[in-house]
């Protein structure tokens, strides 16, 4: 007997192991179509509808650049910091956010420096704020934390600290969020799912699992497509939009 | 079942998931994060007909770890780890390569585009099983073969490192003491001579982390291909005396004479799956031709040489609703050519994760199916080791 000592701890665990399974159900999508992205190590992506480009940030080079809707590059700025993950646009003027310094960054689409501030936030050096989500209709930028545990700042238009919850859905990790239809669209390179939630309480909606490598950042087009860009391979993946109608 | 195993299987499923959180500091340029590691096990042997010596039938606090990890802009980073279990054991003379006391403590230099420097003491660039932190690994024990007892884990140098096609291709390079972690002591050995060592990695379609289980459930097939060598005369002048303890549990990690070695991995990981195999291959050219390494055998047939190698294959799988990992290996060393034999292992092990790799519980069976009685007799036929991870990080 004492040679199946251990398959027996291993039997034994599963009840426990199954009784705290994910409940949250999500549906496999595929992308339409992908593209190289000129820019290294892509950590988020916006969408700006006045020129119909998107804007990404780089972690490795620490700048913004605008890249066209198959990932050429078309300008970046200089460099802005050593870590940048999360980018979000307020008018004519993006917000980006260094994960390393926790510096909270304002830029203007002309790449002039307008504001830089740092947060005083004492969580891992590499589990810090990869989310920047501006929101016209109430007025807020949330900041979020990629994980351990997944913090939602909420700041008021005068970039203020208004709110600070722990983000209510079981989930290894934030690497992205946008907002879309009046819902937050969060998006998890861990666990490859782009869930759709409900403004302010988070509960989720829809979930898709998305066959994606290290997936940092998500933007929607003005015609409902899905864009994710993928850090480790620097690439740019397109959903198509009936996979989100409401 | 022991009855002792049963009170402690029940003990560690009682543990509370406490929440853990590593801590940073940054001014804005220079950023600094604190993480460290506690891990308990309960180690339970089954011994050979006749062998009553049951001290290995124990508790054993195996990690009490405290890692500095620093960044200053973009041109340099640094780490600073400690053990002060093994630094307490280490006090005694005798370092475990597997476990030394001091881990880490190097200068990594960024500001130059064509190549990374990185100087100090840490891992040498050589053996993938043994980059692999060992706190992402669902065992209590890492393969004979890379434990450090046949090559040196660590030792203070210089390593030259680049990435290139988008960190798929990676490069390294250095020069070391080649005394490996007995380097801390300050001093050469005799000869004087440093040790060379060279690796390269081949990920595709993306850069592969050093990384044993697919936690993220790759959606498409990885893999990555390593090679690796390692050079050093250290034939000892005639004055000389041979660092004590530098020759390892097998006397061969380091040898008066010249060693050489090469190696090979690969690793795969898809939906939850992941593989590694691994195989390394070492000639000692000992000096003096009446070397303990030769074991007493004729001339004629070691002909002045001798070798040692092994290799081992590794399946995992990650059961992402369970938060388990199972794991299963097989191992084959054979530490002396000249000696009959050679050491062939089972093992399988599972882990639960409360919270991920920081709240773990895990736990390891071993099984020897043959061994190399010569060089290094066994008093045990299998091994069952179970025990908590917790991670600040």
């Amino acid at each position: 007997m004492k040679k199946y000592t251990a398959l027996f701890f291993a039997a034994a665990l599963f009840p426990f192991s199954y009784a705290v399974a994910q409940t949250v159900e999500a549906v496999k999508i595929k992308p339409s179509v992908s593209y190289s992205i000129e820019i290294n190590e892509p950590s988020d992506l916006r969408f700006d509808a006045a020129s119909r480009t998107f804007y990404v940030v780089s972690d490795d080079e620490g700048c913004i650049a605008q890249i066209d809707s198959t990932g050429k590059l078309i300008r970046k700025s200089q460099q802005l910091g050593y870590d940048l993950e999360a980018l979000t646009q307020r008018g004519e003027q993006w917000f980006w956010m260094d994960e390393m310094t926790r510096t909270l960054g304002i830029i203007t689409n002309e790449f002039e420096v307008v504001k830089r501030m740092q947060l005083s936030y004492f969580g891992g050096r590499n589990k810090a704020f990869e989310s920047l989500v501006w929101i016209d209709e109430h007025e807020v930028l949330l900041a979020i934390t990629e994980r351990d545990p997944i913090w939602v700042w909420t700041f008021n238009a005068a970039l203020e600290v208004v709110n600070q919850i722990e983000l209510p859905i079981k989930v290894r990790d934030i690497s992205g969020a946008t907002w879309h239809n009046g819902k937050i669209w969060l998006l998890s390179d861990e666990d490859r799912t782009v869930f759709e939630c409900s403004y302010p309480n988070f509960s989720v909606e829809r979930a898709f699992i998305i066959p994606v490598i290290n997936p940092e950042g998500l933007a929607f087009d003005s015609s409902g497509k899905l864009y994710v860009c993928s850090d480790d391979l620097e690439r740019l993946f397109v959903f198509s939009a009936k996979h989100f109608i409401p | 079942m022991m009855p002792n195993l049963r009170i402690i299987v029940l003990v560690l499923c009682a543990l509370p998931i406490a929440a853990s959180a590593q801590i940073a500091f940054t001014n804005g340029v220079h950023s600094l994060e604190i993480t460290g590691a506690i891990s308990t096990y309960y180690n339970h042997r089954f011994m050979k007909p006749g062998e009553d010596n049951l001290r290995k039938n124990r508790f054993r606090l195996r990690d009490a770890q405290i890692q500095i990890e620093g960044r200053y802009r973009d041109q340099f980073e640094y780490e600073f780890q400690v053990d002060f279990v093994d630094l307490a054991g280490s006090s005694t003379g005798a370092i475990d390569g597997e476990n030394p006391g001091l881990m880490d403590a190097y200068v990594l230099y960024k500001g130059l585009s064509f190549v990374d420097i990185k100087f100090g003491y840490g891992k040498t660039p050589y053996s993938r099983s043994s980059q692999v932190p060992f706190i992402f690994s669902p065992y209590w024990q890492r393969v004979d073969l890379v434990r450090g007892d046949i090559f040196a884990r660590r030792d203070v140098g210089i390593t030259l490192m680049k990435s290139f096609w988008k960190q798929r291709v990676h490069i390294q390079a250095g020069a070391y003491n080649g005394i490996g972690e007995l380097s801390l002591r300050g001093d050469n050995d005799p000869s004087g001579s440093l040790e060379y060592i060279g690796r390269i990695d081949f990920a595709y379609p993306a850069r592969y982390r050093y990384r044993d289980i697919d936690d993220r459930v790759s959606p498409v097939l990885m893999v990555n291909l390593g090679l690796n060598a390692r050079y050093t005369d250290k034939s000892q002048p005639e004055s000389g005396v041979f660092t004590p303890g530098a020759g390892g549990e097998y006397g061969i990690k380091v040898i008066d004479g010249v060693k050489s070695g090469y190696g090979f991995d690969v690793s795969a990981q898809y939906m939850g799956f992941s593989a590694q195999f691994e195989m390394h291959q070492f000639r000692m050219d000992p000096r003096d031709a009446n070397s303990a390494l030769y074991l007493g055998v004729d001339p004629s047939i070691h002909e002045g040489y001798v070798r040692s190698g092994g290799y081992y294959g590794q399946l995992n799988y990650f059961a992402k609703n369970w938060q388990s990992i199972f794991s299963a290996r097989y191992e084959s060393l054979n530490i002396n050519d000249l000696a009959d034999g050679e050491l062939q292992r089972i093992s399988a092990a599972y882990a639960y994760q409360m919270k991920g790799y920081d709240a773990m519980f895990k736990v390891q069976y071993f099984h020897v199916l043959a061994e190399e009685a010569v060089v290094d007799p066994l008093r045990w036929t299998e091994q069952i080791r179970l025990g908590f991870q917790y991670n600040f990080k």
